[in-house]
This record gives structure tokens, sequence and C-alpha cells, in this order.
């Protein structure tokens, strides 16, 4: 009699403790049901922006080049870059690939199968002072990559706000500096400044601070080699020769090292490269 | 004879060129205020200055200064007018200094903007349409004022007549003015002069973002004369940092300008149209006002003649009589149609306050534009500042070891 009594009784005990413990987890799993859709479109949303940026800035970069309307200076910036964007990418494409999703229309990643995954080692106490320099140095980069890209979408906006005026615009760039170069000149026709001796340079002041005279006009696709093309020794001929053979890159690593190699622009090519040697000595 | 012949033609002569010189030059100086008319040539550039010579310019948005007392003076004029002018005039002259190709960057910024090496601080004296008076101070990164002077300018209302054909700023001759007095300081500095202003510029931006690693290297007289007591290496990685960070600061100003001539290029037919309208409207009052006073002034000239007539009793013949009478009913007509002249101002004056209501509501919305991007454009990178200022602390501190100093 008692038995009975008693099972009945263990059992309403481990139903209430099913029950209590499905409470206690019910809001957990549903919180963690609802939160994983929408990191997963965040992932997504960012790799799609991220490879939107790199892109348009790859485009804009080369019409500039082939323009002749970068100075050095601007040339390495630029390039430097875009190199960082498309190690944001690789890193995005990294993130999706791991939380097992599928790559979004449109944008290429590298296969990430068979990977090696890092050793879970705590970098942060093995850290020397070059590396933590190097770490905020990293992080200033970032910063300063999310500034130009604040820059660009603001830029854009500001160009799709122009007013359709019939002022000749002397400047180029998104100042529009000679808008009003030929009025301002009292003495020229609207626009006339480019013809005058120091009309360019005026004009050139239009494209950013101190660009004057500016323009490296150095020549685009100087690899000679087709990208993808090897030589004997399994090295791509363009490869600098303190990159090593990348049997232990990574997923980033190999998507910067695929990049640079197919590289045409040797400015692109060498901040691709750098890219690539900033990334490898981080995760080292 | 001959020699006084002569003389007198040398007098003549020698006037003659006189003026004509006057007229060239376009102005007078009295002291530090300039009376600029006629026409003022822009001194233009006649060789590519080398680009290590090149001194960028920031011209500070103007301050609006007030609205004058004198209710005439006052008619119609707002302080939304104003504020639109105190963004409109420092693009102008933007646009103006870019054109004589003497100067590298030329950029509008908002005031307090730290970094430039040339700055022009401008506030608007007086500005209705037909006169303009500037207040200009120009001064360079190591403190040293170039010049404070005021500019005005008178122009008849024909000159919008002028301008609009020739697609020209009516007060164009001030702006060359200006532009002329910065490019003659210019001319007057040495290359070492010129090589030291770009530096400090550089190290005053470097030490607003790491004073613990770039502060030493200026020394200042209560942080108003700029003297560099050392220079950072070339490849001091503190120094190639902070550059990365001004070239970012250079884009966000570039940005910041494209606003501001968006914003110029959207005001400029209606503040041309308003100025005109306005001009002509003030040119109508002006010659009613004129004429009604006149006819006044006649009327009671002829009733006070008549007066005198009856009272030197001079008016006892039919004729004189007959005059009197004339000169008093003509003296009192001409005043009454003085009055009723007078009565017609106040339609040119409603009209200016139309005019002036009309602007500002056009006016108003593009500042208010134009200043909320102004804001969440320097708010955004005044953030992003703050961090690097944080992040470039941190690493002074990891590559030297040094703490700093506490902020």
């Amino acid at each position: 009699m008692n038995f009975p009594c008693e099972a009945v009784s263990s059992g309403h005990l481990v139903q209430r403790h099913l029950r209590a413990v499905a409470a206690l987890l019910l809001p957990v799993l549903l919180s963690a049901a609802g939160a994983a859709p929408v990191e997963q479109a965040t992932l997504l949303d960012q790799l799609r922006t991220d490879h939107a940026a790199m892109v348009s800035a790859e485009r804009e970069y080369r019409r500039l080049r082939e323009r002749g309307a970068l100075n050095e200076r601007e040339t390495a910036d630029y390039a430097a870059y875009v190199a960082r964007l498309h190690r944001r990418v690789a890193e995005d494409c990294r993130s999706v690939t791991a939380a097992g999703l599928d790559m979004p229309d449109g944008v290429v990643c590298p296969e990430f199968a068979a990977m090696p995954v890092p050793a879970d080692i705590d970098l942060a106490a093995e850290r020397t002072r070059d590396e933590m320099t190097g770490e905020l140095d990293a992080a200033l980069l970032a910063g300063l990559g999310e500034f130009d890209e604040m820059l660009l979408r603001e830029q854009e906006r500001v160009k799709a706000s122009a007013p359709l005026t019939d002022v000749t615009d002397t400047g180029g760039g998104i100042a529009g500096g000679g808008a009003a170069g030929g009025d301002a000149a009292g003495e020229a026709v609207a626009g006339a400044a480019g013809a005058t001796g120091v009309g360019t340079q005026a004009g050139d002041a239009g494209e950013g601070a101190r660009t004057s005279g500016g323009g490296s006009g150095s020549s685009v696709g100087g690899g000679a080699t087709p990208p993808g093309s090897w030589n004997q020794s399994g090295r791509s001929p363009s490869q600098p020769d303190d990159i090593p053979d990348g049997s232990d890159d990574d997923v980033v690593a190999r998507q910067l090292r695929e990049a640079a190699e197919k590289e045409t622009d040797p400015e692109l090519k060498e901040k691709l490269w750098e890219e690539y040697r900033k990334y490898k000595q981080g995760t080292r | 004879m001959g020699y006084r012949f002569m003389s007198t033609h040398f007098r003549i002569i020698t006037g003659v060129l006189l003026t004509a010189l006057l007229m060239l030059s376009g102005c007078s100086t009295v002291g530090l205020k300039q009376s600029v008319d006629g026409v003022v040539p822009l001194d233009k550039a006649v060789a590519q200055v080398p680009d290590d010579q090149l001194l960028d310019v920031w011209i500070e948005l103007f301050e609006p200064g007030e609205i004058p007392d004198d209710p005439d003076d006052a008619l119609g004029l707002s302080m939304d007018i104003r504020d639109a002018e105190a963004r409109y005039i420092p693009q102008h002259l933007r646009n103006t200094l870019e054109s004589t190709g003497y100067w590298g960057a030329v950029r509008v910024v908002p005031a307090g903007t730290v970094g430039g090496e040339v700055l022009v601080r401008g506030r608007i004296l007086e500005s209705d349409g037909l006169n303009l008076s500037l207040n200009i101070i120009a001064l360079d990164a190591t403190g040293r004022q170039w010049f404070d002077r005021s500019y005005s300018s008178e122009i008849s209302y024909l000159a919008y007549q002028n301008s609009r054909s020739t697609r020209r700023e009516a007060f164009q001759p001030i702006y060359n003015r200006i532009a002329n007095d910065l490019a003659e300081y210019r001319a007057r500095l040495e290359p070492q002069e010129n090589r030291a202003i770009r530096q400090t510029a550089e190290l005053r931006f470097a030490a607003d973002l790491s004073p613990d690693a770039f502060e030493d290297y200026l020394s200042g007289e209560k942080r108003e004369r700029y003297t560099i007591a050392r220079l950072p290496a070339e490849d001091d990685p503190m120094l190639r940092r902070v550059q990365a960070i001004r070239d970012r600061d250079f884009l966000l100003i570039d940005t910041l300008n494209g606003h501001f001539d968006n914003f110029y290029r959207d005001m400029q037919q209606p503040y041309d149209d308003w100025r005109r309208t306005r001009s002509e409207e003030a040119h109508a009052l002006e010659e009613i006002r004129r004429e009604a006073n006149t006819r006044k002034l006649l009327g009671f000239a002829a009733i006070v003649g008549a007066v005198a007539l009856e009272a030197t009793g001079n008016a006892n013949g039919y004729t004189s009589a007959v005059l009197r009478d004339a000169m008093l009913i003509g003296g009192a007509y001409a005043v009454k149609s003085g009055f009723d002249k007078a009565s017609e101002t106040e339609i040119h004056s409603e009209a200016i306050k139309e005019l002036d209501d009309s602007f500002s509501a056009e006016a108003r919305p593009m500042v208010v534009d134009v200043e909320g991007e102004t804001h969440e454009l320097t708010g955004s990178a005044e953030v992003q500042y703050t961090k690097w200022r944080a992040l470039l602390k941190r690493i002074y501190s990891s590559e030297t070891g040094l703490t700093g100093t506490d902020d």
C-alpha cells in the first residue's frame, strides 16, 4: 500500500522538479532561440555591408588610380583602406561559416573545410610590449577604417544632395571647391580658373588637403604575370620573400593571401601583403 | 605765359593721373578701415607656388553680428538672414581665395577648429544688399596676427543688374581686397617662416590629440603665441599615427565643406534675388522720400514767401496779391503733395518687409539643415577623436613605459 503511495508521491516530486527545471530553462531556451536568428542576421548583414564597401572602395580606388588622381600618399592610404576591408570581409566570412550559415548571394569567400583550429592559449598573458602596442595600433587602424567608411557614406550623401546648378565645378571631389571659381575671380567667366596658369592648382586644392600639384601618376597593373600563375618553386612570382608558404594559414590569412596574389595594382598588392603580415603576426 | 600754361597743364595731368590711380586701386584706406569701391583686380599667382610653400587657409564661419538699432536701417533685416549670410560669405571668400593660386587647401570650418595653418575670422558689421561691412582678422598657427581690418563697400542697386548678366558677385571687390591683403602678407613671409607655420599647425594638432607625446615640442606664451621647441623625428611612430588621424581630419573638413558648398549653391539664387529686389525697393523708397521732402520744402518756402510778401506790405497791388495767393495756394498744394508722396513710402516699406520675411522663411530651413549636418558630423567625429585620444595615450604608455599625464 505504501509503495504505490510512495511511488505516486515520488512521481509527483519528479514531476514538480521537472516543472521547476522547465520553468527555469524555458526563458533561457526561448531567448536563445530568439537571439540566434538575430545574431545570424547581424552576421550576414555585416558581411553584406563590408563586402559592398570593399567592392565599392576597390572600384573607386582603381578608377582614381587610372585617372592619376591620387598622389603617392593618398594612393598608399587608399590601398591600405581597401586592404583592411579585405581583411574585414575575410573575418566576416569566417564568422558566417562558423555559425553554419550559407554565404549570401554575390559574396565570394574561400572554402573553409578542414581548417586548423587554433590552440586555446591565454594570449593576453603571453604578450610582449611590442605585441600590446601592435594590438593597440590595430585598434587604432580599425577605428580609422570605420571613420573612413562613415566619411565615405557622408560624402555620398553630400554628392547626392548637391544642387544641380549650371555653375562649372572646377575642383572635383566632394568639396566642389571651384563651384563659383569663375565668379569669385571677378574677371573671368565661370569655371575659367582652369584656363589660367594657376587654375589647376586651385582646382586640385578641391580634391583634399594639400594635394595641389599632387598625383603620382604611377601606372596601374604593374604586375606582368597574370594572376594565379606560379613559378616552379611554388611561390607566386610577385610574392615578397618574407611571406611564408601559407601551410598554416587560417581562413582569413588565406583569403588575404589570395587577394594579394591576384592583385595587379602594385600599391594595393603591397598593402594586402602588409595586411596579411599584420594578421599573421597577430595570430601567432 | 608759356610756363603758366605748362604749369596748368601739368596740374591737370597730375590730377587726372591721381584720380585714375585712386580709381585703379579701388579703395581708400583710413587706418584699419578700408572703404572698397570700384574695380579691385584679384591678385593671382603668376607661377605655381611650390608645394612646400603652400599654406592651408581655414575660414571660420562668420559671426553674424547684430541688426542695426535704427528702425529705418533695420527695416526688414532679420537674424535669420544674417545667419545665412554668416555661412554664405565665408564660402564665397573661400572660392575667391582658391582661385588666386596662392594657397593650399582653402576650407570653411566651424569656429574653434584646431589645426589650421592660416585662420581667417570674420564678423558681419553691416549687410543690407546695398552696403556690406566686414571685420576680418587673419592669423597663423603660431598665433601671429596678420591683420585686423574692417572692409566696407556701398554699391548702387544697378550693380545687381550687372552681376546678373556677368554672374559676378556684386560685392566682389571686397572679397578681392581681402584676398589681396592675405596674399600681400603671405608674400612677406620667408620660406622658413612658412615652414614653421606648417610645422606648428601639425604639432598643435598632435598636442591636442596626444598631449603626453607632443606638448613639449611647443612652447607658448599663455597659449597665444607658439614657438617650436624641438621637432619629432620624421619616422616617429606617434607622429605617423597622428598624421593618419590628421588626414582623416582633413577629410572630415572636406566633407563638411561639401555641405557648406551645397548650402552656398542653394542660397546663391534666392540670396541674389532678395538683394536685387530689396535694393530696388530701397532705392525707390529713398527716391520717394527725397521727392516728398523736396515738395514739402518747396511748399513751405512758397508759404513763407507769401507770408513775407504780406508782412512787408508789398502785396497791395493786384499783381502782387495774385502772386501772394498763388504762392500760398501753390505752397499748400506742394506741401500736401509732399505728404501724399511720403505716404507712398509705406508701400515700399511694406514691400521690403515682405521680401525679407519671405527670404527669411526660405533661408531659415536651409540654415537649420546645414547646422544639423555640421553638428551631426562634428559630434560623431568628436566621439571618435575622444576614443583615439585614449588609444594614443595607451599606445604612448605601452611604447615608452611612461604613464603620461592624467586627463
